[in-house]
């Protein structure tokens, strides 16, 4: 009934199809401008514990695939300032490995300033958190990510794909009933 | 593994990546015209690949999924170019699979052996003659297009530090399984789309191809 009678119905209507083309185009471009930044697939690094010896906990894996395993972590000194590169272009001033459930503990210095953590998988599977200590605290910055489960990430995209194949038909629909 | 993320290589190599990208869609548009009718067959096959990349697994060190991007090339022709650069935008933003930087380097390694596999797919189809051959050829694309985007991602990798080198040439031998998966699927999956859609294919290749269908 609706698909049949009402939705052409309105669709040959110009005034709504050009609200709803407007609406739609709209609604994929400010939600892609606002998406959040989610990881789905790079390694990821959570610090899970802060105190003030600056003792850091952290855990490497891929997300939905679990921990990445003895897998080497680079800890850069804040005299490195390189922040363009993953892993920077500095001579680390501490290199260790994640255990075999994806665990890492790092004691630093509490020396002001930014420093780096950056786990390397293999060539392609990188990531880099910052740690800003400062005479307030410690800040984690860099590649923190909202927890978003994959399915969910899968629909999304999928819905902006529909999105544009909609808007597409939308047009054709129009052109063909002029 | 395929996709470069966000700060892996400089950003010189990033700018060519973009330049080269641009390069390709304007050579695609320029040969062929893209019509409106396109661009809902684009946008549907091209969540093949977006949603390959969400069913990944360990091995080794690493993390792997499928690409499908050969399933993309032969579909889409030309188009998937735009299509796979599409997916990895969103991939990017929505997941944070790849990166905004490396998209222009991703989608010439992901894209390039789409459109190699849409070309020896137009130059073997007028010599077969059943859909068998068909699934033959589309599953020796699947494997060729996966081992060609290693080889392109090794490139680009090397290019920005040539110590990853060694690293990135071990990741093939992981990426085997899903060599194995894509050459499965992508020439049951060409097979059966070409028999219960040839219209698909008619757009890219012209009426000839349904002599594989008698």
């Amino acid at each position: 009934m609706f698909t049949e009678k009402v939705l052409p119905k309105y669709l040959n209507n110009s005034f709504f199809s050009k609200i709803l083309t407007i609406f739609t185009i709209t609604t994929l471009v400010v939600l892609i401008v606002l998406s959040p930044a989610v990881h789905a697939h790079a390694i990821r690094a959570k610090i899970l514990n802060t105190t003030e010896y600056v003792w850091l906990k952290v855990k490497v894996y891929f997300p939905g695939t679990g921990p990445a395993k003895n897998i080497p972590v680079n800890i850069y000194s804040p005299e490195c300032k390189e922040y363009t590169l993953c892993p920077p272009e500095c001579t680390p001033f501490m290199i260790t490995k994640t255990d075999s459930d994806g665990y890492v503990e790092i004691m630093v210095p509490k020396v002001e300033g930014i420093w780096i953590v950056a786990a390397i998988a293999d060539p392609a599977h990188r990531v880099c958190k910052r740690i800003n200590i400062s005479k307030t605290g410690v800040m984690i910055t860099g590649s923190e990510s909202i927890e978003m489960p994959e399915p969910l990430l899968a629909l999304a995209g999928i819905g902006y794909f529909l999105g544009i194949a909609g808007i597409a038909m939308i047009i054709i629909s129009k052109r063909r009933t002029k | 593994m395929v996709h470069i993320i966000e700060g892996a290589l400089p950003l010189w190599e990033c700018a060519g990546g973009y330049a080269i990208t641009f390069l390709i869609i304007a050579l695609i548009l320029g040969i062929k015209r893209i019509r409106l009718e396109d661009i809902p067959t684009i946008s549907l096959v091209s969540i093949i690949f977006f949603t390959a990349s969400f069913i990944h697994f360990s091995i080794g060190p690493s993390s792997v999924h499928p690409l499908f991007n050969g399933i993309v090339g032969i579909t889409l022709g030309p188009f998937s170019y735009i299509g796979i650069m599409i997916a990895l935008l969103l991939q990017a933003v929505l997941a944070g699979h790849g990166g905004i930087s490396t998209l222009g380097v991703n989608t010439i390694d992901m894209g390039l052996p789409a459109i190699i596999a849409y070309f020896i797919f137009k130059l073997c189809i007028k010599r077969l003659s059943n859909l068998k051959q068909v699934a033959l050829l589309c599953s020796g694309l699947g494997a060729l297009t996966v081992l060609l985007t290693l080889v392109l991602t090794i490139i680009a990798l090397v290019i920005a530090d040539p110590a990853y080198l060694i690293p990135a040439i071990a990741l093939v031998v992981w990426h085997g399984p899903i060599v194995v998966i894509e050459t499965v699927i992508t020439g049951i999956v060409i097979s059966k789309i070409l028999k219960v859609r040839p219209s698909i294919f008619i757009r890219v290749y012209g009426e000839s191809i349904t002599k594989v269908l008698k």
